[in-house]
């Protein structure tokens, strides 16, 4: 069955960060593209401005997972009562 | 030449504006990095990216600049047409003074020069004072205003070969003439990992030509404390800078450091300006003591030529020792237990140091004494994963889409970076990293869905960017046999989409950003017009495309 966290993501409509879930596959957004990609681009020229750790890479990572945790793992009953991934049943392979 | 007070600020990054402009009743200054924002075309020329420029300088209050890719504490001299570019944005900017790290990020093997992909500490001996005060007056002969060196991390077991952290310092800015940006996360970081203690290192040095003071949060990994940008400042190191700051009487700005990709993700803006209002109390607490200045005068900065080295001890082959002995620390705030004086087994060079914690950092062995000896060190590998960490985050920053692609594939993307690396070593800028890991995903010839149109359509993006002839009106175009928004779109919300229309597509990239075009089949015809293809084709802007 659907996780409390997913099942709350999902009825929002937008799940954690930037990402929001489409029911189906159609043209995108331009704006939201522009806006999602303009909020990774910070530094583009010379990175390593100190002596610690970027975590950007294992934030992106981590999200990754979490999306296909949620949506290989979970699944959701639908209306003929029959258990189907939720990856599925909101038309998204991963 | 006068130095005025700034005050109080924090480091300028894109994702910080909005922090910024609302919160300018606690923010003076701002320090730019202007090498965040600088572009490397693909002639081996740099140049600032003008919109970033325009908007630094329309925020309402003043700036101050910290260069970050030329480290004056290397035998490699600073590249001149960098500092060139570095004196003109100091201008533009009307900094008061500008500051660049005691480390160094570039090393020779041979003939040739490669980039570390971090800044290093150098070595700490007579003649790396030498090498650096070389790199010193390099810059400073470029620039307008008073230059000062930053006080930097060293993740390393003290040698018996080195000066002390303080004392290397303090014989570098007595002879160079140069002022201090003294980097209380820094030193604090240097004791809690068993170098030494911030006290001592604050009596080795010249307080009065301390100028400015950063002031960050870090993290814990691996035994050791990292100065990471991470978020609050440490209250035990709070209580250091509360000692430290108040005898500090040419004091001129405190910053506050944080690295972006901990804003919002670990740390929230009440966070930060409550760290600002800290500050602001230090800083009060300072100018009580010794007074606002507008413009200071600022003789301590003249060089100090008749500076006595009397007091430094040398070997039998001429290499100086520390004039502090090193011991075992004891201090109970230490995370590090390995601290003790490490045993090089004889002296070594400063070129010789350079290559082998260069090459040993990005993964490479070093069959020498030396090298066998640091790679002993337990720092090595911290290194190694910091590296990781940078380059692979310069990646998912300019290669959002590739980069994505890649991790929701079937391959090993981790994997896939290491045979990366082991092959290329690093590049200083984001976009040589991109372009270089661009030729490399080709060269595999991969058989993932999309790959190949997305790499074409990024490398475009790349080129365009950092070529100012894109300026002028030219653009790059990539050919797709579906829609390119549906790809995008769902590799925004990092998946594969299971869908997808065909047709021909095209998207045409220029320094105004990107445009789809869909050629309709009456169209067809007419793409030998060129002109008339986007008058009849069906046509999305993707507008604001801030790439």
């Amino acid at each position: 069955m659907v996780s409390k966290v997913a099942a709350r993501r999902i009825r929002a409509d937008v799940t954690f960060d930037h990402i929001v879930v489409l029911p189906k596959e159609a043209s995108y957004n331009i704006q939201a593209i522009s806006e999602s990609i303009k909020n990774i681009l910070d530094i583009y020229g010379c990175p390593n401005c100190h002596s610690g750790r970027d975590i950007l890479f294992k934030n992106e990572e981590s999200m990754i997972r979490d999306i296909r945790s949620i949506f290989m793992n979970d699944f959701v009953i639908t209306k003929d009562l029959r258990a189907r991934p939720l990856g599925e049943a909101f038309n998204i392979t991963l | 030449m006068n130095i005025p007070d700034r005050g109080i600020g924090i480091t300028y990054f894109l994702s910080l504006e909005p922090f910024i402009e609302s919160n300018m009743d606690v923010i003076d200054v701002v320090e730019v990095e202007p090498q965040n924002f600088w572009l490397h075309t693909l002639s081996n020329r740099f140049r600032m990216d003008d919109d970033i420029s325009k908007r630094i300088m329309a925020l309402p209050c003043k700036k101050i600049v910290h260069s970050v890719s030329i480290p004056v504490g290397g035998s490699v001299t600073p590249d001149p047409q960098q500092v060139s570019l570095l004196a003109h944005i100091v201008d533009e900017l009307d900094a008061a003074w500008a500051s660049e790290h005691l480390a160094f990020n570039r090393a020779r093997v041979g003939a040739e020069i490669f980039n570390t992909g971090f800044l290093l500490p150098p070595s700490q001996t007579e003649e790396g004072v030498e090498y650096a005060i070389r790199s010193i007056r390099a810059i400073m002969g470029a620039l307008s205003v008073p230059f000062a060196v930053e006080t930097g991390v060293n993740y390393l077991k003290p040698n018996e070969h080195e000066f002390s952290d303080g004392e290397f310092i303090a014989r570098i800015v007595k002879k160079a003439g140069c002022g201090i940006l003294l980097d209380l996360h820094n030193i604090w970081t240097n004791e809690m990992n068993g170098r030494q203690r911030v006290d001592e290192f604050i009596e080795d040095i010249p307080l009065d030509m301390v100028w400015e003071v950063h002031l960050a949060g870090g993290v814990e990994e691996d035994g050791y404390w990292l100065d990471a940008h991470a978020g609050a400042i440490p209250e035990d190191l709070l209580r250091v800078a509360e000692r430290i700051i108040p005898r500090l009487k040419n004091l001129h700005a405190i910053i506050f450091e944080l690295y972006p990709s901990y804003y919002k993700s670990e740390v929230t803006p009440e966070l930060v300006r409550e760290q600002l209002e800290i500050l602001h109390d230090l800083w009060d607490i300072n100018k009580r003591r010794f007074g606002y200045t507008n413009n200071s005068s600022v003789d301590h900065i003249q060089r100090d030529d008749s500076y006595d080295d009397d007091d430094v001890c040398y070997d039998n082959v001429g290499n100086s020792c520390s004039i502090n002995t090193m011991t075992e620390d004891t201090s109970s705030s230490s995370i590090n237990s390995n601290s003790y004086v490490h045993d090089y087994n004889g002296p070594y060079e400063v070129e010789e140091w350079e290559y082998t914690l260069g090459r040993l950092v990005i993964g490479y062995e070093v069959n020498t004494e030396l090298g066998r000896r640091l790679s002993a060190d337990k720092a090595i590998p911290v290194y190694r994963r910091l590296i990781s960490s940078f380059r692979s985050s310069m990646l998912i920053r300019a290669l959002p889409f590739t980069s994505r692609l890649l991790m929701l594939s079937s391959i090993d993307y981790e994997e896939l970076l290491s045979s990366f690396w082991s092959n290329n070593a690093p590049a200083l800028f984001t976009t040589d990293e991109a372009l270089s890991f661009l030729n490399y995903i080709e060269g595999l010839d991969l058989d993932i869905p999309y790959i190949k149109d997305v790499v074409a359509l990024e490398r475009a993006i790349l080129v365009c960017r950092v070529e100012d002839d894109y300026d002028g009106g030219k653009s790059e175009e990539v050919s797709f046999d579906y829609d390119p928004t549906i790809l995008l779109g769902a590799l925004i919300q990092r998946r594969i989409p299971t869908e997808i229309n065909r047709g021909r597509f095209r998207i045409v990239v220029s320094s105004a950003g990107l445009r789809c075009i869909k050629v309709s089949d009456d169209v067809t015809s007419e793409i030998g017009r060129g002109m008339d293809m986007q008058k009849s084709g069906e046509e999305r802007e993707m507008r604001s495309w801030n790439h």
